[in-house]
């Protein structure tokens, strides 16, 4: 999975390229915690070139969000397409996290 | 004061005081549908959401609107690993997208599974209050909670007044409990679908099956539930059956079930869970001919077979031209389990007389897809395998598979297909050398 981290404002965007899985989920969570330790507090994970998501990148979006709640920062979400976000929809993830039809959508608002 | 008394109030705590006494990494198992513990299991989900709980176990069978909205909710996907040995709507989209692990079994073997084959940490059930002896009982959920109950470090029940007392082997001391809540919630109700128009041709040539005296198991779902309308002309039928649920109070109530000519357990009705609607509940509460076993007995196919005339109705998704059933599989994933279906599979064709019955309307969607296939989809579960497999039933007729060839099985299962796929079936059967 490739991983490209850009600091636009007051967020993090982070474009995923490739598969978000057991395998490559803990460079996901790294990448994500070295930001958060340079004090980044929003992210914005934007999955337009994401194939594909297992249950094990769920968990590590839902457990970076955890931590970002107790420093009051937030995930937002854009660009889920095709299974990507038939997988966000069947597990009600989509309740969970806010989001954006386009990253300058989100990125007016975080 | 009575000293079963003194005892129950030393042991009363809160939900939130008896959820803190489980630990990161511990192993859960909660009770069987209706008996899913409300507070207990919301006690548990606040713990984890508060960030006080991580590393959670939780094995569930057939969960139910209880569990769903606390420990399987999705924030809680981080800290709650949830398994499932029999799916439902409650985690079927969780276990499809692999948020949740489906753990395959036999119903049968799920109380061996506990105690031989897991480490449980807590055990939490909703359970009848206690009489003046110092028994409760398991009411609806015997099942493997009863074993799970006693194979686990630590016992915490949620006590409801709404729970039926149920006899059999369905008690618990209160020397066996760790802690105890009171929670006097309405039961959860599973109220049985409406009946289909198929139900009526399907349920008379199910009960033409059936000789007076016979001992029935009936399913869950809607046909095996409808069929019980269809036996109101018969007599002395026994209940020795996996889910006790609202058809048969009706056969009860208007005496057609007696139980007067079982082999095993004369005049009692004998199930191992009960889903109902609350008139089920509180037919059985209290009830001496009603008696519960775990689901270890009750499912067991050698003791199913000792009834003689012993007849089991369940129901499938589809078979295919070889015989096989799938009652479990659907659009590529585990929409249910095996539950206890090849338990009695098994155990009613051993039985003298028996016969073990699996029913289905012939197509779904209205129509448009055939339940009949030549195939099932690559990966699709069996669920029972060919050489199981007894009378099927659907609208278009009655076959016996037992004893007939690859060539006739699929002669009779085309012919109880819906006409408009018959002959593409048979197509498809040349092609598969089958004919």
């Amino acid at each position: 999975m490739e991983i490209e981290a850009t600091k636009v404002g007051n967020a993090i965007v982070i474009s995923l390229k490739g598969r978000l899985d057991a395998v490559t989920s803990s460079e996901f969570e790294k990448s994500l915690s070295s930001w958060i330790s340079e004090g980044a507090n929003h992210f914005l994970l934007n999955f337009n070139n994401l194939e594909y998501i297992s249950s094990a990148g769920l968990r590590s979006i839902l457990a970076t969000s955890k931590k970002l709640r107790e420093r009051q920062g937030k995930i937002f979400l854009t660009g889920l397409c095709g299974s990507v976000e038939e997988v966000f929809k069947i597990s009600g993830f989509l309740s969970i996290f806010r989001v954006f039809a386009s990253a300058e959508e989100a990125l007016k608002e975080i | 004061m009575n000293k079963y008394y003194t005892e129950y109030q030393r042991k009363l705590t809160d939900p939130k005081r008896a959820s803190e006494k489980i630990e990161n990494g511990n192993t859960i198992v909660h009770g069987l549908s209706i008996a899913e513990p409300p507070a207990l299991l919301s006690a548990i989900a606040d713990r984890a959401r508060a960030g006080n709980l991580r590393d959670i176990k939780i094995y569930s069978l057939l969960p139910l609107a209880h569990a769903a909205k606390t420990v399987l909710v999705p924030d809680l996907s981080d800290c709650i690993q949830a398994y499932s040995w029999f799916v439902t709507a409650a985690d079927r989209d969780r276990v499809k997208v692999g948020l949740d692990y489906f753990v395959p079994n036999y119903f049968h073997q799920i109380p061996r599974l506990c105690s031989d084959f897991m480490k449980i940490d807590v055990t939490i059930t909703t359970v009848s209050p206690m009489d003046k002896s110092g028994y409760f009982s398991f009411g609806t959920a015997n099942d493997f909670t009863s074993t799970a109950a006693r194979h686990c470090k630590r016992l915490i029940i949620e006590v409801n007044q709404n729970m039926p007392r149920v006899f059999g082997d369905s008690l618990l001391h209160i020397s066996e409990v760790d802690a105890l809540v009171e929670n006097n919630v309405p039961l959860l109700e599973m109220i049985p679908p409406e009946p289909e128009p198929e139900d009526e041709i399907i349920g008379k040539q199910i009960a033409n099956l059936v000789p007076d005296g016979a001992t029935l198991q009936l399913g869950v779902g809607g046909i095996p539930n409808s069929i019980a309308r269809y036996l109101d002309g018969h007599k002395d039928l026994g209940v020795h059956t996996e889910v006790f649920g609202p058809g048969m109070v009706d056969l009860i109530e208007k005496g057609v079930v007696t139980g007067r000519r079982k082999t095993i357990h004369a005049r009692k009705s004998v199930f191992t869970v009960t889903q109902g609607v609350k008139r089920t509940y509180e037919f059985i509460n209290d009830n001496h001919s009603i008696e519960s076993y775990p689901v270890s007995y009750v499912n067991e196919p050698s003791v199913i077979a000792q009834n003689d005339n012993m007849i089991s109705i369940n129901s499938i998704i589809e078979v295919d031209l070889l015989g096989q059933c799938n009652a479990e599989f659907l659009g590529g994933s585990q929409f249910s389990g095996t539950g206890g279906q090849l338990d009695f599979v098994r155990g009613a064709f051993n039985s003298r007389g028996g016969k073990s019955i699996l029913a289905f309307y012939s197509t779904a969607k209205k129509g448009e897809i055939s339940r009949v296939v030549p195939r099932f989809q690559t990966g699709t579960v069996v669920t029972t395998p060919r050489m199981d497999t007894h009378y099927l039933v659907t609208e278009y007729g009655v076959v016996n598979l037992k004893g007939k060839s690859t060539r006739e099985r699929a002669l009779d299962i085309i012919n109880i297909a819906h006409p408009k796929f018959r002959d593409g079936l048979l197509r498809e059967a040349e092609d598969m050398h089958l004919i």
